[in-house]
């Protein structure tokens, strides 16, 4: 037992010098955000003389970071929600009802889940729609290529609900939208939240569509302006840096805060569109 | 209960009509006109048949980015998986911090694409950045290195860059696999005499060919789709040498060949398409084989 329990304690602290190989470079862009321009200049390992905070208000003012942020929120928040919800309440549906007609409908949604996006003739779609270079267009891309998904990963919760509470609540007059508001969302926390914890996940940190979609630099959002902020002042990393902190965090929250959730998530098939 | 009045039809029919109108019509208007002569100097879309196709297979930024998307997709799939499947089994034995260690080897999956391309961008750089500081220590010649700005190097970083991006995302989903294994199995097959890799080969590996095929699915179409990490690491270059099909297709756009675009990014489609259908078959028989 005593060279197992060693051999445990080994392992943890292979493990954990392996793991240096991630934490490194996370740990060079804190560094490196804190320090003067001549010292990031050699992205190093070295600590900063003093701590600039100054960085994070250039950052904050030059960057845009603040209208960026807002963006970025306004996108991820509303695409998120609208994707969540029209998702899910299709999903219900379609896995309640399983009609000759629904069945075609779930296949067709299915699809989605390998065909890549046409990006060319999306930005004419978007345009005839006067959607181009909107928030709103960008959000129905969202809502679109993340339906499959949304679909896929609550179909299956739905189906193992037991039909015969439905039954209960619409013999005691509950109209669909109240069924499915008040009764079946509650009982599928947890498949509702690992979508909503994916999506906010893959929309905040999406950089193509925004780049086909998004010309206005007003309207980019905060991985938009990383990259737009790096072509202007790429020879200052300390800025850089400082930037993809702040780009960085709210996803890094939300994941911590959202952690066992994302993992089934992943694991029932997390296919991106 | 009438099924058509609890679950009415209206409560797929919004997004039905989104996911069509914003998905699947730009699909179909793609395929069209990757058929027509259509540039941003014209905006007339006359048809030209199979014309931008020829011209995909005499220019050499899109034969290199097939390859090279061919190349990315194969290796980074391997090593990703078989490093996901390495530390999901270390930190599926019992260990204090092993929950604190599955969190670090996860975070890379959590941070953007493009934000991880320009971190690496940094740690990348020929005189500075932080890999060539620690190579100089050891040889001097091996850290005045250009990693992404010589062509022999530049694929092989960028693929360095995806394994250490995507590898902890493998790791989760076998994790979750490999706990769904029953530990009877391992507790009979020790009474028998079994050894660890014994163990490993006849009662892991089968069981976990559901989940494998997963994953494989999931990096090879991740893999044929790359793009933010490209462009935030080389932009294709030097020459072509880190171009995919992706980003000719945003070159393409670019340089105002819509038409000739439209029909690189319906050759990725079609590839996608195959590449899944054939992994997929493949993957599904050796399954049924175990």
């Amino acid at each position: 037992m005593k060279k197992q329990k060693r051999r445990r304690i080994l392992l943890a602290a292979v493990m954990w010098v392996l793991s240096l190989l991630v934490i490194l470079p996370m740990v060079l862009v804190i560094l490196n955000s804190l320090k003067t321009p001549a010292e990031a200049d050699i992205m190093s390992m070295e600590l900063p003389s003093s701590l600039r905070w100054e960085n994070f208000k250039v950052v904050l003012i030059e960057g845009r970071v603040f209208s960026s942020f807002l963006n970025s929120a306004i996108i991820t928040v509303c695409g998120v929600l609208l994707s969540a919800g029209l998702g899910t309440m299709a999903a219900f549906a379609l896995a309640r009802n399983r009609s000759r007609l629904n069945k075609i409908v779930h296949k067709y949604f299915m699809a989605g889940l390998v065909l890549p996006v046409q990006l060319i003739s999306l930005i004419e779609v978007l345009k005839g729609l006067h959607l181009y270079n909107k928030y709103a267009g960008l959000i129905l891309v969202y809502v679109a290529i993340f339906l499959p998904m949304t679909v896929m990963l609550s179909y299956g919760a739905f189906q193992s609900l037991p039909k015969e509470m439905d039954e209960a609540a619409v013999v005691d007059g509950c109209t669909p939208m109240r069924l499915f508001i008040q009764v079946i969302l509650p009982l599928t926390k947890p498949v509702i939240t690992t979508i909503a914890v994916t999506l906010f996940m893959f929309i905040w940190n999406d950089f193509q569509f925004p780049l086909y979609l998004i010309t206005d630099s007003n309207k980019w959002t905060l991985v938009m302006g990383v990259y737009g902020f790096m072509g202007k002042f790429s020879s200052q990393w300390n800025l850089v840096c400082a930037h993809i902190l702040v780009s960085s965090v709210p996803v890094i929250v939300v994941y911590l805060s959202g952690q066992k959730y994302i993992v089934d998530g992943m694991v029932a098939g997390a296919v991106k569109g | 209960m009438n099924p058509k009045k609890t679950y009415p039809n209206y409560f797929w029919f919004i997004p039905f009509i989104i996911y069509t109108v914003i998905f699947i019509l730009p699909s179909v208007l793609g395929l069209l006109y990757s058929f027509t002569n259509w540039t941003i100097y014209s905006s007339q879309k006359t048809f030209c048949g199979l014309e931008n196709y020829k011209v995909l297979l005499g220019d050499s930024m899109f034969k290199s980015g097939f390859g090279n998307t061919i190349a990315f997709t194969v290796l980074t799939t391997i090593c990703k998986t078989a490093l996901g499947f390495a530390l999901a089994l270390a930190l599926n034995t019992k260990m204090r911090t092993r929950n604190a260690l599955r969190t670090v080897f996860y975070l890379p999956a959590v941070l953007s694409t493009l934000i991880v391309g320009i971190i690496f961008k940094s740690i990348l750089m020929p005189n500075t950045g932080l890999l060539n500081q620690l190579f100089h220590i050891f040889s001097p010649a091996l850290g005045a290195n250009d990693w992404l700005g010589q062509p022999s190097t530049a694929m092989a970083s960028v693929i360095f860059v995806e394994i250490w991006r995507g590898s902890g995302f493998c790791m989760i989903i076998i994790l979750a696999g490999l706990q769904s294994i029953s530990s009877e199995y391992y507790e009979a097959a020790t009474i028998d005499g079994a050894t660890g890799w014994q163990k490993f080969r006849t009662i892991t590996l089968p069981l976990m060919m559901p989940t494998l095929n997963t994953v494989i699915s999931l990096n090879v179409i991740g893999g044929l789709k790359v793009f933010d990490l490209i462009i935030a690491l080389t932009k294709g270059g030097p020459g072509f040498s880190t171009e995919v099909l992706s980003t000719t297709v945003y070159k393409y756009l670019g340089n105002g060949a819509m038409g000739v675009g439209s029909a690189a990014n319906m050759c990725l489609t079609i590839f996608i398409i195959l590449i899944f259908a054939i992994v997929n078959g493949g993957l599904s028989r050796m399954e049924a084989d175990q």
